[in-house]
């Protein structure tokens, strides 16, 4: 969700700091995770595949890296080697993980070198030559692949299994190089479809998956926002331009069988990314490639130190003093963190800005029931423990993509935000309409009904209409 | 009894009591009080150190280093940190 209207209140109001903190619905939300953009969570999506066929499917994508510049040369935008990239299931409503989709990337260069006057000397680029096609990566100067495992049970001590390619059985999965442009590339697309993967899951059918560079699929009037809500919150849904129009994001792309999810005739998964580095870490004064001396060396337990499931609550939901801890915290303890949902400090400030009349009544059961339950009804599992998950009634039918609606369920399309969470959901004006009342009755929210927008509209149709939905990244020499 | 009797009597309780130190009388002596001992002044505990060198520290981390192993609460610890240059070379 991205409340940009409160995030320009509390610039004009000089309480609170948020200047990068709409270029995704949740990038750079945390003071610790700014240091740390390789595994920064930025969106999650969770829905019912609605690539025709392929009703019986979830979809799961969880972008990482935001705000790619797609001119990010020489070193482009490699996952983190060094991290754990993670997606959690709760297919019973205890909020702990019941599953676990673990990504490990890995990473090597064959250091491509040119003879220079019959010197052999190391080149300084990631490419020497076209990419893919009949050339393969044989002028790519660095390789990334990655594992994927499946946990059953706690994410570090439960039972893990390889996932592995289909066809041929590997454990190891290709990641396409960033789109550095169209010389290195005679048909980005292409080779980026070529690193599609059908996969054999342990104990479950075959599903899909995909890891690498898409185009950024957040949309926000990111100027205009920091120009003290210089747009009008009420007008068009489409009055303003996405400024996000050009960058990239890196996606962990994944579907999977329903029934590979589900238990025990709960129809309803919550779901949850996060990212984890090592708790130690010695940086390398003298770093060696040649003779395996890295830049840092890395130990110590796994730690947590990005978590998103609903878009913009460590954004704008959680305080200040507590964004760190939110990003390490786990939904069975998030008790700790009730108040900014009971209690929420957004319609107040929209009050202030707009002259409109915040929601009266406290707490916010309704917003309690969104993002800590699910809808009795629609998303909410037989016995939930109040946890901030993204939810899915996997029962729901799918929504032909053409006939979606981006306001999800308030406009009377299940099988959108908030349960799961669509691409095409405009994630943005169904969370200030929620925020303002919408759910509640008139004498509680008397402005709970006002059509509240951040004005870059945006459809399903923007994207693909088949698996892996996100397009091709910029190129970078666009 | 008569006088002359009891006298006997009298003196021969008197005898058995007074024969207790020699070698076959097994009755322990009464107890002796110990002299008096003036107490001697001892000096406080030394203070204990908490705190934890940084450097070992995380030497100490990179040797436990595990997929399954939670991480160490480091909220109740206190760190000394060197300006060692050469702390941690061995890791290398």
């Amino acid at each position: 969700m991205n409340w940009r209207p409160m995030i320009v209140a509390i610039f004009s109001l000089g309480t609170f700091f948020f200047s990068f903190t709409l270029e995704a619905s949740s990038h750079r939300e945390a003071p610790y995770i700014t240091q740390h953009p390789q595994v920064d969570g930025a969106d999650f999506y969770l829905f019912r595949s609605y690539e025709p066929g392929r009703e019986g499917f979830v979809t799961l994508i969880a972008n990482y890296y935001p705000l790619q510049d797609p001119q990010g040369g020489p070193n482009y935008f490699a996952l983190n080697n060094k991290a754990l990239y993670e997606i959690h299931i709760d297919n019973n409503g205890d909020a702990v993980e019941d599953i676990t989709f673990q990504f490990r990337a890995t990473e090597t260069s064959p250091d491509l070198k040119l003879t220079i006057s019959g010197v052999e000397v190391s080149v300084p680029v990631l490419n020497l030559g076209s990419i893919g096609g009949d050339a393969g990566d044989s002028n790519l100067n660095r390789l990334e692949s990655y594992s994927l495992n499946l946990i059953r049970g706690d994410r570090r001590t439960g039972v893990s299994s390889a996932i592995t390619h289909a066809s041929s059985g590997s454990s190891t999965f290709r990641k396409p190089v960033d789109n550095i442009g169209s010389k290195s590339f005679t048909d980005y697309a292409a080779y980026a479809n070529g690193h599609i993967y059908e996969i054999t899951i342990p104990e479950c059918s075959n599903g899909r998956l995909f890891v690498g560079q898409r185009k950024d699929p957040f949309p926000v009037a990111l100027g205009k926002i920091f120009d003290l809500i210089n747009l009008d919150p009420l007008g068009a849904r489409d009055a303003e331009a996405n400024v996000v129009e050009n960058k990239n994001i890196t996606s962990f792309i994944l579907e999977v069988p329903i029934s590979c999810l589900t238990a025990g005739g709960e129809a309803v998964i919550g779901a949850w990314t996060t990212t984890s580095l090592r708790q130690a870490r010695v940086i390398n004064p003298a770093p060696d490639a040649a003779n395996n001396k890295p830049a840092s060396i890395e130990g110590g337990a796994w730690t947590q130190v990005s978590r998103l499931a609903h878009p913009l609550v460590n954004e704008l939901i959680i305080g200040l003093k507590d964004k760190n801890r939110f990003n390490t915290s786990e939904p069975k303890d998030d008790g700790q963190f009730a108040t900014y949902v009971t209690h929420p400090t957004l319609p107040a400030i929209i009050e202030i800005l707009f002259g409109v009349t915040a929601p009266t009544t406290f707490p916010r059961s309704d917003l309690v029931n969104i993002f800590l339950l699910g809808l009795d009804g629609v998303n909410r599992p037989t016995s939930p423990v109040a946890s901030e998950q993204l939810r899915l009634n996997t029962s729901i039918p799918v929504t032909a993509q053409a006939a979606q609606n981006n306001l999800g369920l308030l406009a009377a399309d299940n099988a959108g935000y908030p349960n799961g969470r669509r691409p095409g959901d405009d994630v943005v004006d169904i969370v200030l309409r929620a925020a303002m009342g919408v759910l509640l009755p008139e004498a509680e929210a008397p402005s709970g009904q006002l059509p509240y927008t951040d004005g870059t509209a945006f459809t399903a149709n923007t994207f693909d209409p088949a698996f892996p939905y996100l397009l091709t990244p910029l190129s970078g020499s666009k | 009894m008569n006088k002359r009797s009891l006298l006997i009597l009298i003196l021969a309780v008197f005898y058995i009591n007074g024969c207790d130190n020699d070698n076959n009388d097994t009755t322990p002596p009464p107890p002796v009080e110990p002299p008096p001992v003036e107490p001697v002044p001892m000096d406080p505990p030394p203070p204990v150190d908490n705190r934890i060198n940084f450097s070992s520290f995380v030497k100490t981390q990179l040797a436990n280093t595990s997929d399954q192993a939670e991480p160490v609460d480091i909220n109740t610890l206190e760190f000394v940190i060197d300006d060692d240059v050469n702390a941690f070379n061995d890791v290398f």
